[in-house]
């Protein structure tokens, strides 16, 4: 399966079933994927602040 | 999902990290602002398998009254990463955008955008409530709106990614019409 037919195959997912039911799946893959990077920051605060830096010079240029 | 009415939408999901930071953080900004959120969350709250590291919020324009007010509330729960006073704030929304996160988190964070042209305007006046199980609720743009502005601006893989998972997903509900309505309205900026 490519990446375009699991999209539509995951789009009929939730339709054709309750919203517990799809959510329940996807809470678990978003929840795990922050926990993991939240982990990654605490890990490598200099990473972490490069990010912080990137979106002030973001804006000290707006 | 169960649709109300034409604007309202019913949804009984279970909460994510990010539906309930969003959560949060629009019954602060509901007080002050008009609003919709925009971009990836739509298509992740409507069951897209993806995270991501930022909510992007489209907001009409304040005066600097009002947002001062919403900084004090906002800065009692949530740390703004890209600027330290609210008249700074008011300036970088005005042009750029400012980011909000949970105090001591970076990610994911709220990105805030006031609206600048016609079609943003449109966005916010014909949003669409999204009411939980909780009955929290949320505004965001209409859907062909946001189908239309991932294959026309974005274009990103992932955007046009979302779009097709929104496409299918309200297969029968999209309204060809208005998606070419909003097309001529994008394309025309």
């Amino acid at each position: 399966m490519d990446r375009r037919e699991f999209i539509i195959y995951w789009a009929r997912y939730v339709k054709t079933h309750p919203d517990e039911e799809w959510s329940e799946q996807q809470r678990k893959l978003i929840d795990s994927q922050i926990k993991n990077v939240r982990e990654f920051y605490k890990k490598n605060p200099k990473i972490a602040m490069r990010v912080l830096e990137r979106y002030r010079k973001k804006a000290g240029n707006a | 999902m169960e649709w109300v009415d034409r604007r309202t939408l019913k949804i009984s999901k279970r909460l994510n990290e990010l539906d309930k930071l969003l959560l949060r953080f629009v019954r602060i900004l509901e007080k002050y602002f008009e609003y919709v959120v925009t971009s990836g969350y739509v298509a992740i709250l409507f069951g897209r398998a993806r995270a991501t590291e930022d909510i992007d919020i489209l907001v009409k324009d304040v005066d600097e009254e009002k947002f001062e007010e919403f900084w004090k509330e906002v800065t009692k729960h949530f740390w703004c990463l890209n600027a330290e006073t609210p008249d700074v704030a008011l300036k970088l929304l005005r042009e750029d955008s400012i980011r909000f996160a949970m105090k001591g988190e970076i990610i994911p964070n709220i990105e805030l955008k006031a609206c600048r042209n016609v079609v943003d305007f449109l966005t916010i006046s014909e949003r669409i409530k999204v009411v939980f199980k909780n009955n929290q609720y949320i505004f965001i743009p209409p859907l062909e709106m946001q189908i239309v502005y991932k294959e026309e601006v974005l274009k990103s893989e992932k955007d046009l990614e979302d779009a097709l998972h929104l496409r299918e997903v309200f297969k029968e509900k999209i309204d060809e019409k208005k998606l070419e309505e909003y097309r001529k309205a994008v394309k025309s900026g």
